[in-house]
């Protein structure tokens, strides 16, 4: 694992997604699972829902990780990909809840910067000779 | 090759994806506030949306095959759009409020992808080399993606503000808030 950065980065981004989804049912007890008001885990702002997708992206992440380095950039692309595309379709839906990327802050600073990073590291590196001559 | 070449490499491709996002944004803002009686604006809507989707489509083949689409004529295209970024700030000639920060992100990140494709030129790069691994870049993994995730953060603290300042971030819900429709013009933060 520590020879792939594939592997390297699903591990560590799928742990810390985990563990970011389970503090965050501590902190959002009370709260409704869509609420607009979330409470904050540290800076970050969450409620059940986000506290779910969370939980869902670091169990997708960390079993790509520890299962192999194909697994770990398939699924890396996947999630930066899907993470820039929602961010991206929801610039031309205004005033829709789809419109999630538009934002200023350091947990959306974040945010982006864990959707390029996933993808720019799923599509460049650990590809086969026969990968990277296609 | 340089060890410095697969952490510039990476950063050509994150900069690609943050101008064509803004890109994409500053298209949004012109679809948001043209009229119909504005064909100017929706001209220049249609470009920077194609100009955006064009980006997003390199950075993922610059990646993926690792060489970069066009070659010198990719090249006077980002010097184009850098300029016309460059003359959207200083004239303003959008005229739509708050487009000037997006602009100034735009422009950033484009002389962003010009310069590391430069050096990466200069450098002698050879693609195949580093495609196989890390290792054969002369970097270590950790390295590497500490590297990569400074990178990745630079690009998103350019493009966040630029994203916010357009149209679509007026309009956007915060984090925490899915579910609650923001009102028209109104900025979350």
């Amino acid at each position: 694992m520590r020879n792939s950065p594939n592997r390297l980065v699903a591990t560590i981004f799928g742990a810390v997604y985990l563990l970011v989804g389970l503090l965050g049912f501590a902190v959002t007890s009370g709260v409704g699972f869509v609420a607009t008001e979330g409470a904050n885990l540290i800076i970050f702002e969450v409620n059940p829902l986000h506290n779910v997708i969370h939980l869902a992206i670091g169990a997708a992440l960390l079993f790509a990780g520890l299962r192999g380095t194909d697994t770990a950039r398939t699924v890396n692309a996947t999630v930066g990909a899907v993470y820039l595309l929602v961010g991206i379709v929801g610039l031309f839906l205004l005033n829709s809840p789809l419109n999630i990327i538009a934002l200023n802050g350091a947990d959306n600073v974040l945010h982006l910067a864990s959707a390029v990073l996933l993808l720019g590291v799923g599509l460049s590196l650990d590809k086969s000779p026969a990968t990277a001559r296609a | 090759m340089s060890p410095a070449a697969a952490p510039v490499r990476l950063l050509t491709g994150f900069a690609g994806f943050g101008a064509g996002s803004v890109n994409l944004a500053i298209s949004s803002s012109m679809f948001a506030s043209a009229g119909a009686v504005e064909p100017a604006r929706l001209l220049a809507g249609v470009l920077a949306g194609l100009w955006g989707a064009a980006l997003l489509a390199g950075a993922v083949v610059f990646l993926a095959r690792e060489r970069l689409v066009g070659g010198r004529w990719t090249r006077y295209a980002l010097s184009s759009a850098a300029a016309v970024h460059l003359a959207g700030i200083v004239f303003a000639a959008s005229g739509t409020p708050g487009l000037g920060l997006t602009q100034l992100s735009a422009l950033l990140l484009t002389l962003m992808v010009i310069a590391s494709v430069g050096w990466l030129g200069r450098s002698g790069d050879r693609p195949q080399r580093m495609a196989t691994s890390p290792q054969a870049a002369g970097m270590r993994p950790g390295r590497l993606l500490l590297a990569a995730f400074a990178g990745a953060v630079l690009v998103a603290g350019i493009t966040t503000p630029g994203l916010a300042a357009s149209t679509a971030g007026q309009y956007a819900v915060p984090h925490g808030g899915h579910g609650h429709l923001v009102p028209a013009g109104h900025h979350q933060r």
